[in-house]
């Protein structure tokens, strides 16, 4: 009788841990089914704004585009780079000194170019306006200017150049 | 139940229940007590039995109390009935109490084994089984039989049972059992004996209970011993014999078991008043948490198989989750942050246009710093003047044109400004931060 007692409650205990187990796991399960469905009911919201909104999610995709500079390598992009500068010195009066790159770090998509220039006041705010406008993937950060003559001087243009490595191949 | 186990002085007798009481073994006390194997061997596959002992190894003791509360009654019983009884310690494991209202003091009349010989049977034969026993006395299972029939609560009665060569008598004071007493009978002159004996254990009774004896109930052997009994004791006799069911034992069986022969099956296993073995009881009253606790465990096992069977098969399966959408998301909020930064950058051509426009005659700038970040300006410059008043008239005028273009934001003033004395005028240098594009 003793053992039948032990077991006895060994049986109510097995039998409590399983109900109580059983509970927990459905508790689980009804918990994991909730956020299931709720993540699914946000991921098909999200799916519809998106059809709905594809042309203007379009247009701002492209729109952003515009802010990296998309080259092949970071080399060739600086090249590039002070190519189109120099071109734009020229072609508004002014007269390139120096340019010069900051570092290039892994996993960092811009580089900061210190271009140092000299000409006319005009020429120069008209070059920033085309810098503006033209190349979007330059950000102007600072400017120094030193008048050497009333409307003449020499110019400094701190900048972030923003690219974006594209892989031809691919 | 299988046996019953019918205890004297002597012998144990083991009782088959079957059909009519029938002896089955028999042992003998000094037998079991040096070898009680061969007896455990029988009974060890049972789990209740009936113990049958003499009704003069039962005592009784009335504690008065207030409670009517088990755990605590138990508890005090437990406590003092080893100081009561030291020469039978074993006594607060064997007791039975009941309520009772004695000369106005209420409390519990508890009854207990007196006989050591009984504790020293038990612990050989049964106390390592843990086979739930119960024990009786004839007395208790008469007085049970009688019950169902007579009114037995208030009053001091008196049972006789005159049987073969024996007269059984029992007595009673407000249904609880006092003594019996068994008498070997002439017969002859049986009558006359009784009467003398039952006149010996009235006075026994007025004692203990200082009332007297009401009424006496009688199993006669002869027709008219009613009669001669009554008129004899000069008390109120009531024949019950064919009031109630008596079997017809054979007379070897009456010789070994006496008045309890008498009494058939149904008697002794509905017995309501019985002496417990306490420490299998109390492990006992657990078995109904257990089994409850089982049958509802598994109700809520069910349940809950149930509800995951329903959850499995019922509810819809989702469809799989699209990766990578949520992302393409995140990449249009960052997008636009993006747009708005660039919407948010400063036009420094515009900005150095709007100073320049600023600047009246013979105000000069020599240097422009512009910092992004907090947009900031720094101006650096001379005003063409040849005394402080002129310089003051020509860079308020300046200081004007720039707050004027500069709606928000704040030009300091010429007090906040740095001024110092140069060969063409008056050199100076401030800065400011703009709140606008």
């Amino acid at each position: 009788m003793k053992d039948r007692y032990k077991k006895k409650w060994l049986i109510l205990a097995l039998v409590w841990s399983c109900a109580i187990g059983l509970f927990f796991f459905n508790l689980y399960k009804i918990n994991d089914y909730q956020k299931r469905k709720e993540s699914l009911i946000v991921k098909e919201e999200i799916e519809r704004f998106l059809k709905l909104h594809k042309g203007q999610l379009e247009d701002i995709s492209r729109e952003k585009e515009k802010f990296y500079d998309h080259i092949p390598n970071i080399k060739i992009g600086l090249l590039k780079i002070e190519e189109r500068l120099e071109r734009l010195l020229k072609k508004n009066g002014l007269t390139m000194e120096k340019i010069e790159y900051g570092g290039i770090y892994k996993g960092i998509s811009n580089v900061e170019i210190d271009l140092m220039c000299n000409g006319i006041i005009i020429g120069f705010i008209n070059m920033l306006s085309s810098i503006k406008k033209r190349f979007p993937y330059l950000e102007i950060e600072n400017i120094d200017i030193k008048f050497t003559k009333p409307m003449k001087g020499s110019f400094r243009i701190k900048m972030k150049y923003n690219f974006l490595i594209k892989d031809q191949n691919v | 139940m299988k046996y019953i186990f019918f205890l004297t002085d002597k012998e144990l007798l083991l009782l088959d229940l079957k059909d009519q009481i029938k002896i089955t073994r028999q042992f003998l006390i000094d037998d079991l007590i040096s070898s009680p194997e061969t007896f455990k061997k029988e009974i060890i596959h049972e789990e209740k039995g009936l113990i049958v002992i003499p009704d003069y190894w039962i005592t009784s003791r009335f504690y008065p109390l207030e409670t009517k509360r088990k755990s605590i009654i138990e508890e005090f019983l437990k406590r003092r009935l080893p100081s009561d009884f030291p020469e039978i310690p074993e006594s607060k494991d064997f007791f039975e109490y009941i309520f009772l209202k004695q000369q106005e003091q209420r409390g519990i009349l508890v009854y207990l084994i007196s006989e050591s010989l009984f504790y020293s049977l038990y612990r050989n034969l049964f106390s390592d089984l843990l086979i739930e026993q119960r024990i009786t006395t004839p007395a208790f299972l008469w007085k049970s039989k009688l019950s169902r029939k007579f009114e037995m609560d208030k009053g001091t009665i008196l049972f006789m049972h005159i049987y073969y060569k024996n007269a059984y008598l029992c007595f009673f004071s407000d249904s609880c059992f006092l003594f019996s007493r068994l008498i070997d009978i002439d017969e002859e002159t049986y009558i006359n004996q009784i009467s003398y004996e039952a006149m010996q254990s009235f006075r026994l009774v007025s004692q203990r209970t200082k009332k007297e004896i009401e009424k006496i109930y009688i199993i006669p052997k002869n027709e008219n011993d009613k009669e001669k009994l009554a008129n004899m004791l000069n008390i109120e006799v009531e024949d019950i014999s064919d009031k109630i069911y008596l079997p017809n034992p054979e007379i070897s069986l009456v010789e070994k078991l006496g008045t309890f022969a008498f009494l058939d099956k149904s008697d002794i296993l509905n017995s309501a008043f019985y002496i417990p073995y306490r420490p299998i009881r109390r492990l006992k009253e657990w078995f109904f948490f257990q089994n409850t606790g089982i049958i509802v465990g598994v109700l809520v096992f069910m349940i809950m198989l149930m509800e995951t069977l329903f959850f499995n098969r019922i509810f819809p399966p989702l469809p799989k989750e699209k990766k990578g959408k949520f992302l393409y998301v995140q990449d249009y909020i960052s997008y636009l942050d993006e747009i708005i930064s660039y919407e948010k950058r400063p036009d420094f051509s515009l900005l150095l246009l709007k100073i320049l426009n600023c600047l009246p005659d013979h105000v000069h700038l020599t240097e422009i710093k512009i910092r992004s970040g907090p947009l900031n300006i720094e101006l650096i410059g001379y005003v063409d003047s040849r005394s402080i008043e002129e310089f003051q008239d020509r860079f308020s005028a300046f200081l004007k044109r720039l707050r004027k273009t500069f709606k928000n934001t704040k030009i300091p003033g010429l007090s906040e400004i740095d001024i110092k004395k140069k060969k063409e005028g008056f050199g100076f240098l401030f800065g400011f931060n703009i709140n606008e594009g």
